[in-house]
């Protein structure tokens, strides 16, 4: 059985890449941050080696995040003025460095308004997972899963450019 | 329209992760915090509600012992013992299915959610409309077989009825109000959230071509 830390230092940036698709400010990313980790340290006796080990991690993080729910209202009143604030910027980083930042940040902006399904299959299909693999994961037939990322792609791509991404 | 490259930014999204890492100490001290999700409150509360349970059964068993230990205890000890077991029963099947929720596939696991979640909002539901009352009327007959043991039937019959009459529609207005507007507070609105996730899940599954027009989650 591999040890937790193993497994989140292989795994950390997945983690990372959920957390920043299903929430907008940093507290809330803070609060899904924590409960994944909770939830793989209580799901991990539960892993039985029928699938690698990063498809059983992709649904412990997928499904905690789909099932998140924010604490409270009043939380969010108080995160909402400053959202973008919250998130760390490196200001003595070059002026490439800020302007690829910013296209991430833009990305996770544009994934955040989709909708939660479409979140958890653009991110599989942007980690490089298989059709097969993503349709384990999420539970549906791989010819749905190929049909589905196809137009979420599309749409992913049109509020980019919405939000004024131009491709270099 | 030329195609962005979206996993050229992706990739660079992983140089991100790296500066939000915290160290595996933290990370551990972390994840064994208590969790905050819907589902696991619901855990915490069955548990509490079958030790509470059982710490009553125990002293409803020594009561009846005092009353009389004879064929009458063994009698009610048995169907107790029964209701442990078969609550114990339930009880564990129920945290079964809520520690396994995360390790399915995300369709299983919403649909799984809701399920738990619904059955669990039910269960209040019964707890609180039906089995409340029936509590409060064999609380009722309790107390009135305790009294004066001279006092006739009728009289007993009277003493009961009337506490029902004026006990019941107040208790029941009570419970309605304030239980409805704690479950909606509580549960309702991670329910109705789950319902909307897995509905619009399952509407693209069925038309996984569709038209790019929906409401967003």
């Amino acid at each position: 059985m591999e040890s937790f830390k193993n497994i989140i230092d292989e795994y950390y940036p997945i983690l990372y890449k959920i957390g920043r698709s299903f929430t907008n400010n940093r507290s809330d990313f803070d609060d899904l941050y924590q409960e994944m980790l909770i939830q793989i340290y209580h799901s991990l006796n539960g892993f039985r080696r029928e699938s690698k080990i990063s498809t059983w991690l992709y649904k412990v993080a997928l499904n905690t995040a789909m099932t998140y729910n924010r604490k409270n209202k009043k939380k969010k009143r108080e995160v909402q003025s400053d959202d973008m604030s919250l998130w760390d910027h490196q200001d003595d980083s070059t002026d490439t460095a800020q302007e690829r930042d910013m296209e991430v940040e833009m990305l996770y902006d544009a994934i955040n308004e989709l909708k939660k399904d479409e979140r958890a299959m653009v991110l599989l299909h942007l980690e490089g997972k298989q059709y097969d693999e993503i349709a384990q994961i999420m539970g549906i037939s791989q010819s749905n899963s190929g049909v589905r990322l196809m137009r979420i792609r599309k749409r992913l791509q049109s509020i980019l450019i919405r939000k004024g991404y131009e491709r270099s | 329209m030329k195609d962005l490259d979206l996993n050229t930014i992706w990739k660079r999204s992983r140089e991100k992760a790296r500066t939000h890492y915290e160290s595996l100490g933290d990370v551990e001290r972390m994840a064994r915090k208590q969790s905050d999700s819907i589902l696991s409150k619901i855990y915490r509360n069955v548990l509490i509600e079958n030790v509470f349970s059982v710490l009553f059964i125990v002293f409803l068993t020594v009561a009846v012992y005092r009353w009389n230990s004879g064929p009458a205890f063994w009698i009610f000890a048995a169907f107790f013992a029964g209701v442990v077991y078969l609550s114990f029963r339930v009880c564990f099947r129920f945290m079964r299915d809520i520690r396994r929720v995360n390790q399915q596939s995300v369709k299983e696991s919403l649909q799984q959610y809701i399920r738990i979640l619904g059955g669990y909002i039910r269960r209040q539901k019964i707890l609180i409309y039906y089995i409340t009352p029936i509590g409060y009327v064999v609380g009722l007959v309790v107390g009135a077989l305790a009294g004066d043991p001279n006092d006739t039937l009728s009289e007993t019959l009277k003493q009961i009825g009337l506490g029902a009459v004026v006990g019941l529609p107040f208790l029941f207005l009570i419970m309605w109000f304030f239980s409805r507007k704690y479950i909606q507070w509580v549960y309702g609105r991670p329910y109705k959230n789950l319902k909307e996730t897995l509905e619009n899940f399952e509407r693209e599954e069925n038309n996984p071509s569709g038209d790019e027009d929906g409401d967003h989650a």
